[in-house]
């Protein structure tokens, strides 16, 4: 191997884990999460060594996967359900709260595509609006609002514990 | 920090701890990565062929012919070089420099492009960009510069088509990529064909999130006895 590929070997040991993080709370699904990282992946690796290459590969994969994720919910169908965590591959959660935090988990999946992107950035991965909106290609204004519009919908879900609807 | 946003972040956090790493991702990406980058050096290589057998053909007929056939161009037009060649399709903003070239199948060679073709012009945002092509004719769009990455081009017409959505990615290097477009009509008409940036949009989405940079006005004239390189940019 050369070292080019050495070295692009080195960033996907050390970042698999989280793209597939970010990709698995996005699509909810472990084997969506897999090919949408793997494709965001091999983009890179074909960029990986020409020219100036990638400045912040992170940035880069985890962009693809996001927008991937965004344009592909809407290329499969507009009309598209919300849907239970049945038909996912799913990862078993260890979790302090086990009813509250898989009703968050299920009313997580009534969001749009957008809106979960912007909770996921915001919460997992600690983005603020400005970087967000540059993942997401939109204003910040835009991101507000989707967050806006996310909150209303999980607090509309009647799965949801009353504990997690309450503000301090 | 109200309960929901906690709730919410020990969630997404044990959620994602819990998912397990496949040990071959990295194996699995590398062999589609190469195996990807052979497939395009051989689609390149078509291409190339494509173009040589343009010039191969026109050769030919201006052996045959005695000289280069006559340009047809619109009313009104000129294919003299604009004043504003070569300048950026985007002034501003991340993207600025962008720039989109529009040539003949004789300067199309991916392999070995001419630094800066005498008969390659730029086109300019919005929709005054008016150019030209025969009934079957084939031309390249070349974008160099930032975001060339993301740049889409559209044929939503029945006379001008292009070979991709996405402008081809490691054509001629990080900074340049080439689409082809071509004509195949048995008459003459008018078409139109679109450039516009996307965040960003895999080779099958379906782009609809899709920013219109330029909308240019194709003029299909005469048969193919040329590429002509007659391109005609409005003025502003």
């Amino acid at each position: 191997m050369d070292a080019s590929s050495a070295t692009f070997e080195e960033f996907v040991l050390a970042r698999q884990h989280r793209l597939l993080s970010v990709a698995y709370l996005l699509t909810r699904d472990l084997q969506r999460a897999e090919d949408l990282v793997q494709e965001a992946l091999v983009k890179a690796y074909l960029r990986w060594d020409r020219g100036p290459g990638i400045a912040q590969p992170d940035a880069y994969v985890r962009r693809i996967v996001v927008n991937e994720f965004i344009s592909g919910r809407r290329r499969r169908s507009a009309s598209e359900q919300p849907t239970d965590t049945a038909d996912l591959i799913d990862v078993a959660a260890p979790s302090k709260d086990p009813d509250e935090q898989l009703a968050m988990w299920r009313a997580l999946g009534v969001l749009t595509p957008r809106e979960r992107a912007v909770l996921v950035l915001r919460y997992y991965e600690g983005f603020t609006d400005r970087e967000i909106a540059d993942h997401l290609g939109c204003a910040e204004g835009t991101v507000r609002s989707l967050a806006t519009r996310a909150y209303a919908a999980l607090r509309a879900q009647p799965g949801l514990l009353d504990r997690a609807k309450e503000t301090s | 920090m109200n309960s929901l946003d906690q709730v919410l972040r020990e969630t997404l956090q044990e959620r994602a701890a819990a998912i397990p790493v496949p040990a071959d991702l990295t194996s699995r990406v590398i062999a589609e990565g190469r195996r990807r980058a052979r497939r395009s050096a051989v689609a390149l290589t078509g291409l190339a062929a494509v173009a040589v057998l343009g010039v191969g053909i026109t050769a030919a007929a201006v052996v045959a012919g005695g000289g280069l056939p006559a340009t047809v161009s619109p009313g009104g037009a000129t294919g003299a070089p604009a004043p504003h060649e070569h300048e950026p399709l985007v002034t501003t903003g991340e993207c600025a420099g962008l720039t989109v070239t529009f040539g003949d199948a004789s300067q199309g060679d991916p392999a070995n492009p001419p630094p800066v073709p005498d008969d390659v012009q730029a086109l300019r945002a919005g929709d005054g960009n008016r150019v030209q092509m025969a009934r079957q004719d084939l031309k390249w769009l070349r974008a160099s510069g930032p975001c060339a990455d993301r740049l889409i081009l559209r044929t939503p017409g029945e006379l001008v088509f292009g070979n991709q959505s996405r402008f081809a990615d490691g054509v001629l290097g990080q900074a340049d990529r080439v689409a082809v477009l071509f004509t195949n009509t048995g008459s003459d008409g008018t078409d139109t064909f679109e450039l516009g940036l996307w965040a960003w949009c895999g080779t099958d989405s379906d782009c609809s999130g899709l920013v219109p940079l330029a909308t240019v006005t194709v003029d299909v004239i005469g048969t193919t006895d040329l590429p002509s390189g007659a391109v005609v940019t409005s003025t502003p």
